[in-house]
C-alpha cells in the first residue's frame, strides 16, 4: 500500500459508480439455473420418452445444442434483463464466443496431448481429483483469468464491481460449452445423459468463473494484499476438484439415487455459491457507497481555507441579493463621492472578511 | 461528535492499485499457476509409470501393462490387453505369447512366422539385444495391414508393432515369449511413449527404436 494516497485522489462519484449493482444479472442467473435444473430433471426422468431412431446430423446437431444452450440460455435472460447498458451485453457475449474458441485451440490439446489424460486418467478417483487440482483446473481457471485479466480489466469495460462475476461468468460459459462438447460429442446417441453432463458444466464453471471474476474486479477498484489474487485462484481450483468431486461422488450413487443425482448436486452448490458472491457483492458495494460519503465529509473538511473562493462566494451572494432587491432610488445630487469615503468601506469590508474568517471553524 | 471513522479514511485501501502492483499480481497468479501445473507433470508422470505385471514365473522377469488397459480374451493370444480410448478400429495393445523354443535362432524364427502370419508385413527394423541379466533378446519393428469387420465399413487399418522375444522360463519349462506393442499407425505416436516404458521395464534399460 503506498502512503502516498490521499483522500483527494477519490472521487465519491466513481467509487458510487462502482458501487451501482446489476440486478439483471443475478435474476439472468438465479433463472438459468432453475432452467436448467428443470431441463435436466425432465430429461433425467425419462418424460419425453427419448427416440433413439435419430439421424447422425440430428444426434450431432443436439449434442451442440445441448452444450451451447445452458450459455446462450443465460446471455438471452441477461440481454432481455439488461436494457441500459448495451456495451455490457455485448462484451458479455464476445467473452462467452471467445473463451470457448481459445479453450477448443489452447486447452483441449494441452489437456489430451501433451498431458494425455485419457491415458491414465481413469485409475481411480483420487487420480480424477488430483489431476483435476493439478492439471485441468489450473489450465482451465487460468485461461478464463487470462481473458478478463487482458480483455477487461485493464481498460473502462470493467465500471462497477459486479461487471467483475458477470464477465467472469460469461467467460466460463463459454469453456462450459467446450467441455461440455468433448464430453458429449463421441456419444452415438443423443441421451438425457448428454443434458445432465451439459447442466452439471454450465453451473459448476458460472460460479467459478463468477468467483474469478469478482476477485479481478475488487483487486481492480480497490488495493488488495499482494497474496489476494494468487490466493483467490488457487482457491477456485481447489473449489474446481471439490465441486466435481462431489458431482462424480453423486454420479456413484446412481444405482440408488435418480439419474440427476449428480445435477441436483451442481445446483445446489452452484446456487449456494451465487448466493454468497451476491452477499459478497452487496456487502462490497456498500463499503463503496459508505466510503463515498466519508470521502466527501473529509474532503469537505481538509479542503484549505482559500480566501479568494470566499471573496468570490460572497461577490456572488451580493450579486444575488442585489438581484432581489430594488435598485436604491436615483440620487437627487450627482456629487461623486468622496474619495476617503471609498477607502473607509473598503477597509470595512476586509475587516468584516477577515473577522468572518476568523470565525469559521 | 465526529466519529472516529469519519476522521481516519483509510483512502489507499480504495484507491485501484498502481501498474507494478497490478503487474505483480498478476505474476503471483501465473506463478502459483505454473507450479500447480508443474505439479501435474510431475503426477502424470508417476501415473503413467504405474503397471500391473504379468508373471510368467517365480523369480522370472514380470511383464509390465498399463492398468487402466482392458483385458481382452483371443485364443489367438496368452494375453491381450487393449487401450480403451484407442481408435475403435484397432486399439492400442499389448499381446504376449508363449511359445515352444525353435530350433532356429530366435529373431530369424519370430521373423518367418510374423511373414507368415501378418498380410502386408513389412519389416522396418531388426536387432538383437541382451536383457538384464544377460539373457539374449530379439526386437522387431514392423508394419502390417489388418482388414476391420465387415460391418465396420473400413478399408484397411495400417498398423504399427514392435516384438520383443526372449526365453524365459514358464510352468518349469524354457519357452519363447513374445510380447507384441502394437498400435494404429496414425495412434503409433500417442502411445509410443507407454510402449517405450514397458519395454524398458523387460529390458532393464532404455531401448532406442
Amino acid at each position: 500500500m503506498s502512503p502516498d494516497v490521499s483522500i483527494h485522489d477519490i472521487q465519491p462519484d466513481d467509487l458510487r459508480r462502482i458501487a451501482r449493482n446489476r440486478r439483471s444479472f443475478w435474476a439472468a442467473l438465479a433463472l438459468t439455473a432453475v432452467i436448467i435444473l428443470g431441463a435436466g430433471m425432465v430429461a433425467g426422468g425419462g418424460w419425453w420418452g427419448w427416440s433413439q431412431a435419430l439421424s447422425e446430423t440430428l444426434v450431432w446437431a443436439l449434442h451442440v445444442g445441448a452444450a451451447v444452450a445452458p450459455g446462450l440460455v443465460w446471455l438471452g435472460f441477461f440481454a432481455l434483463l439488461e436494457r441500459e447498458d448495451e456495451g455490457g451485453r455485448r462484451v458479455a457475449f464476445l467473452l462467452w464466443i471467445i473463451t470457448a474458441a481459445l479453450y477448443l485451440v489452447t486447452v483441449q490439446p494441452l489437456l489430451a496431448r501433451v498431458f494425455q489424460l485419457d491415458a491414465w486418467l481413469f485409475m481411480g478417483w483420487w487420480a480424477d481429483i488430483l489431476a483435476d487440482f493439478l492439471i485441468v483446473a489450473p489450465l482451465e481457471m487460468l485461461l478464463v483469468y487470462l481473458i478478463l485479466r487482458y480483455g477487461v480489466y485493464p481498460g473502462e469495460t470493467m465500471r462497477r464491481l459486479v461487471d467483475g462475476p458477470l464477465f467472469g461468468v460469461a467467460s466460463a460459459l463459454g469453456a462450459a460449452a467446450i467441455v461440455s462438447l468433448i464430453a458429449v460429442w463421441p456419444n452415438a446417441l443423443f441421451t438425457p445423459d448428454d443434458v445432465l453432463v451439459a447442466g452439471e458444466r454450465a453451473l459448476g464453471y458460472a460460479a467459478l468463473g463468477g468467483w474469478l471474476g469478482y476477485a479481478l474486479a475488487r483487486n481492480r477498484f480497490s488495493r488488495t494484499p499482494g497474496y489476494y489474487l494468487p490466493g483467490v485462484f488457487l482457491l477456485v481450483v481447489s473449489l474446481h476438484a471439490l465441486f466435481y468431486a462431489l458431482v462424480r461422488g453423486a454420479h456413484a450413487l446412481a444405482f440408488a439415487a435418480p439419474l440427476y443425482s449428480g445435477l441436483v448436486t451442481a445446483a445446489i452448490l452452484a446456487l449456494l455459491s451465487f448466493a454468497l458472491l451476491a452477499w459478497r457483492v452487496r456487502k462490497r458495494n456498500r463499503a463503496f457507497l459508505n466510503m463515498a460519503a466519508r470521502v466527501e465529509i473529509a474532503q469537505e473538511r481538509e479542503r484549505p481555507p482559500s480566501l479568494l473562493g470566499d471573496v468570490l462566494q460572497m461577490a456572488d451572494a451580493r450579486a444575488f441579493e442585489g438581484a432581489r432587491t430594488p435598485p436604491p432610488p436615483p440620487p437627487t445630487s450627482p456629487t461623486p463621492p468622496r474619495e476617503e469615503d471609498e477607502l473607509a468601506s473598503l477597509k470595512r469590508s476586509w475587516e468584516a472578511l477577515i473577522a468572518e474568517q476568523e470565525e469559521k471553524p | 461528535m465526529t466519529r472516529p471513522d469519519d476522521l481516519f479514511v483509510d483512502a489507499s485501501a480504495y484507491h485501484p492499485p498502481g501498474k507494478w502492483e497490478a503487474r505483480a499480481g498478476n505474476l503471483l497468479v501465473l506463478v502459483v499457476a505454473g507450479l500447480l501445473l508443474l505439479g501435474g507433470w510431475m503426477f502424470k508422470d508417476w501415473m503413467q509409470d504405474q503397471f500391473r505385471y504379468l508373471a510368467l514365473a517365480e523369480g522370472e522377469i514380470a511383464i509390465p501393462y498399463p492398468p487402466a488397459w482392458a483385458l481382452q480374451s483371443d485364443p489367438t493370444v496368452d494375453f491381450r490387453v487393449v487401450d480403451p480410448t484407442g481408435p475403435g478400429l484397432f486399439p492400442a495393445r499389448e499381446e504376449v505369447r508363449i511359445l515352444a523354443l525353435p530350433e532356429m535362432p530366435q529373431p530369424d524364427a519370430w521373423t518367418l512366422q510374423r511373414v507368415a502370419a501378418l498380410d502386408d508385413y513389412v519389416e522396418l527394423s531388426h536387432k538383437t539385444l541382451a536383457l538384464g541379466d544377460g539373457r539374449p533378446a530379439a526386437l522387431l519393428e514392423y508394419a502390417y495391414a489388418v482388414k476391420p469387420p465387415p460391418d465396420q465399413g473400413a478399408s484397411l487399418v495400417a498398423v504399427h508393432a514392435i516384438d520383443l522375444a526372449f526365453p524365459a522360463r514358464y510352468e518349469g519349462e524354457e519357452k519363447l515369449v513374445v510380447v507384441t506393442l502394437a498400435a494404429e499407425a496414425s495412434d503409433w505416436d500417442r502411445v509410443r511413449p507407454t510402449f517405450q516404458r514397458i519395454l524398458q521395464r523387460i529390458v532393464g534399460k532404455s531401448v532406442g527404436w
